[in-house]
């Protein structure tokens, strides 16, 4: 191990021993004595909508990256990730969050033509792909490096999700601050 | 003992940037507190190499000093540093004007292969990547 590697190694070891791993929303916010991830340092909302049991969720206003989520708080869901129009408060999903073990293994994103139609996945990258996620360093997650095919077709086992998707975000669903749908769940 | 009230007066760096009312404030430019915990630095070249390096993150941040949005591409390769295009050009509230989304074609002005040589590589107006980051609100890092 070269030098450099051994001070960035020993460097990450010191200060995980120093604070535990807290930043929700990016990497190392999972807690493992907790079991999760502590509320405080969550950075997006349950919006309260779920499609075959995922969650919706939206980006806290506080925060205005809009990042995939690293650590989930559950140990291996799917999340969906909305933004929401600034004045019609409309949800559109764009994408889709894969984790096991409470880290992120894929992402996908969904793109739209102005109908709201999904555009499928093509080489020149205009239309949805996915991502693999992979731990590149202990606790740090990454888009696997060094790997120039990182740009995926989508596998066909979430089409029946993305279908669901795109019929949701026609639909034109709402949602504010303050207001959780769990009882307008989409089971559809 | 009195209670006594700190003031903080915040410097406007632009009006009414996010919403009638709403301004974005000099505070608000270059990185945010999550990215500086996350990277667990304050030096700007190190939460660069964290976020978008190592990570693997897509940037796109607004750039004051010449009025345009950048975004860096990190997600394929080669990875491009390109204007991003206004998606609402005619939206009054900066924030709205661009989604930030950095997988759309704009013009590229620095394109390389291997991460490590953007933070050396690419200059806006003559100014470094610290320097304009520094002067620009970071829109998306996903």
């Amino acid at each position: 191990m070269s030098s450099p590697m051994k001070l960035m190694k020993s460097r990450s070891i010191a200060k995980n021993n120093k604070r535990s791993l807290k930043v929700m929303g990016g990497n190392g916010s999972y807690g493992k004595a907790l079991g999760g991830v502590a509320k405080k340092d969550r950075t997006h909302y349950d919006t309260g909508y779920r499609i075959d049991g995922h969650k919706v969720l939206v980006l806290m206003e506080n925060i205005n990256h809009n990042k995939f989520i690293m650590n989930s708080n559950s140990e291996n869901p799917i999340y969906l990730i909305a933004s929401i129009a600034k004045n019609t408060h409309r949800l559109v999903i764009s994408g889709i969050g894969i984790y096991e073990k409470h880290k992120l293994t894929k992402s996908i994103d969904l793109k739209f033509d102005s109908d709201g139609n999904l555009i499928p996945f093509d080489s020149s990258e205009k239309g949805s792909h996915a991502h693999n996620w992979t731990e590149n360093s202990p606790g740090v997650l990454g888009r696997k490096r060094h790997d120039e095919s990182n740009h995926l077709p989508i596998d066909d086992k979430y089409q029946h999700l993305i279908d669901k998707i795109v019929d949701f975000n026609k639909k034109g669903h709402t949602w504010e601050k303050g207001q959780n749908n769990e009882q307008n769940s989409c089971h559809q | 003992m009195e209670a006594s009230t700190v003031t903080m007066n915040r410097k406007v760096a632009i009006y009414n940037f996010f919403t009638d009312g709403k301004h974005l404030y000099e505070d608000q430019l270059g990185w945010s507190k999550l990215e500086k915990e996350e990277a667990r630095s304050l030096v700007s070249k190190e939460i660069f190499d964290f976020e978008v390096v190592r990570v693997g993150l897509n940037l796109a941040f607004y750039y004051l000093d010449d009025g345009r949005f950048y975004g860096i591409h990190r997600e394929c390769i080669p990875i491009d540093v390109k204007i991003l295009p206004l998606d609402h050009p005619e939206n009054p509230h900066i924030n709205s004007q661009c989604k930030g989304d950095t997988h759309v074609d704009g013009d590229v002005i620095f394109s390389c292969r291997d991460p490590k040589e953007l933070w050396d590589g690419v200059r806006i107006g003559g100014k470094s990547l610290e320097e304009v980051i520094s002067r620009s609100y970071i829109i998306t890092l996903t």
